[in-house]
């Protein structure tokens, strides 16, 4: 590897270029590459014969021409679904302006008691963790006790449930982790309450698949939400998803929940033993990058190559720096 | 018209634009797929399904110096997670044997296909980042600086773990040994 520069690594990736295209010559890369070295020869081997069986095609013409088309229309539907769910959360807060005038009242009452209708308004859009977020639920207890319809109480209970669900995802966009764990106590309870306002039977007596939609969406987002959050606070996310999951289960008295969940828990426990493999790799890489980095000083000061510095590093010296660089200073000749 | 403008323009609600960010990445974004599943048809649906998935993830995304492609790339490797997760473990050794393997080109011979199995088996085998860089710069024929910035890490830890990956899939093949 004399008339190369750079690290061995660099060698294998400038090979590794020199190998792409359809019109390489790779038979003589490949004896080049056996003339400079054994191991790089070995090593673009491996890397050709997985190119020459697994390199994958592209798109069928027929998938390229349709696809467009198909992804457009979705698209639009998407684009309309979300407009409507947009619409469809705005409305309720207007129809209770329009005919609950009590609740009105009531919220106005608070915020009186609390000194400004803005510390009301604040509470409103307040998350765990925020002084005023007592407040918020205390206005969603009053709000409760107001309603005298079951089938209004078990909607408003839903309402909150909801309400829970995008405190946790709001807190995760903030990136304010330490309270995540507060949120989902929260999610939580309103799940626990909605169960059971549930159990004296559905409010209209027909099965409550609403709530079992609702819940699937939860777990969907939650999922989502999830795989964003740092290690700490994907414990509690996977609590918030096993609540869902039960409370899904219990709506829809689906069998087989239970084995479900058992699944998710199992590939939620891989997942993390993934990552923390993840993580563990990548301090690796960070030690031996910085190992490199070393090697090449070392390489650079005392005028050797780099090669050399590595079989002495690995050799003699037993990956101790120290004795690395007392060998080059003694002039290499341990 | 670079990727920036189109996102800027799919976010004020021209879909048109998406369809340009669609035309331009769809080819990449199909052949990682078609890397990790075991038949066109699979990579077909989940490609679109990766589209639709970064359209209604665009209103939270920033492009923060790392391109837009990287950030497919990043939802792929989600969607992909996820269709395996949906697939229980029985069902993924069936198609762990399978892999490209299971839609065979009519092309290749009985013992060309031994051996695409085999080194799938392989590859399957190593860890899942030492797959993943094999997958990128090998099979995709991408450069090291797109596989540094798909992977988020640094060109030069990207020539280091390619240098292990392809040392464990020699060792693995047994090729150190001919």
């Amino acid at each position: 590897m004399s008339d190369r520069k750079g690290s061995f690594e660099d060698i294998l990736d400038q090979y590794l270029t020199r190998m792409q295209g359809s019109d390489a010559d790779l038979d003589s890369i490949l004896d080049e590459a056996a003339k400079e070295d054994i191991a790089l020869y070995q090593m673009l081997v491996a890397a050709a014969r997985a190119r020459q069986n697994l390199m994958p095609s592209d798109p069928s013409p027929d998938f390229v021409r349709n696809s467009e088309i198909r992804m457009q229309n979705r698209l639009r539907a998407l684009q309309k679904t979300n407009l409507e769910t947009k619409t469809k959360r705005a409305r309720p807060f207007l129809r209770r302006l329009r005919t609950a005038p009590v609740i009105i009242s009531l919220i106005v009452v608070v915020a009186i008691l609390s000194s400004t209708i803005g510390v009301a308004s604040a509470a409103a859009s307040s998350l765990p963790g925020d002084g005023l977020y007592p407040l918020k639920l205390e206005i969603e207890k009053a709000r409760l006790a107001l309603t005298t319809d079951p089938e209004a109480d078990y909607q408003l209970l839903q309402e909150f449930v909801d309400e829970r669900l995008n405190e946790i995802e709001s807190l995760v966009e903030a990136g304010r982790m330490g309270d995540i764990e507060l949120a989902v106590d929260a999610y939580e309870a309103s799940i626990g309450q909605l169960s059971r306002s549930g159990q004296n039977g559905p409010p209209d007596g027909a099965p409550p698949t609403s709530d079992a939609g609702m819940f699937t969406h939860h777990v969907e987002v939650l999922m989502a939400v999830q795989s964003q959050v740092p290690l700490q606070a994907q414990a509690a996310i996977q609590r918030a998803i096993e609540r869902s999951l039960q409370a899904g289960g219990n709506d829809n008295k689906q069998e087989g929940q239970a084995e479900q969940r058992q699944n998710q828990q199992e590939e939620q426990q891989e997942l993390q033993a993934g990552r923390e493999e993840e993580r563990q790799e990548d301090q690796a890489e960070k030690e031996q990058e910085r190992d490199m980095r070393r090697v090449e000083q070392v390489a650079r000061q005392y005028g050797v190559s780099v090669d050399e510095v590595l079989a002495v590093y690995e050799g003699i010296c037993n990956f101790e720096w120290h004795c690395v660089r007392s060998h080059f200073r003694q002039g290499g000749n341990d | 018209m670079p990727d920036a403008d189109l996102i800027t323009r799919v976010k004020a609600g021209e879909l048109e634009a998406f369809g340009q960010l669609y035309n331009r990445y769809l080819t990449s974004i199909y052949r990682y797929v078609r890397t990790r599943v075991s038949t066109n048809r699979d990579a077909e649906d989940l490609t679109e399904a990766v589209f639709l998935k970064a359209f209604e993830s665009l209103g939270k995304y920033k492009e923060r110096g790392a391109p837009f492609s990287a950030f497919l790339y990043r939802v792929a490797h989600n969607i992909v997670v996820d269709y395996y997760r949906t697939k229980r473990s029985v069902e993924d050794l069936e198609n762990a044997d399978a892999i490209v393997g299971s839609e065979p080109n009519a092309e290749k011979s009985m013992i060309d296909q031994e051996q695409v199995n085999e080194i799938m088996l392989v590859l399957g085998g190593l860890n899942e980042r030492y797959q993943e860089i094999i997958r990128l710069r090998v099979l995709m024929d991408m450069s090291t600086e797109e596989v540094a910035t798909w992977m988020d890490m640094k060109p030069a830890a990207a020539r280091v773990l390619l240098h292990r990956a392809l040392k464990k899939l020699r060792d693995e093949l047994g090729i150190d040994d001919e």
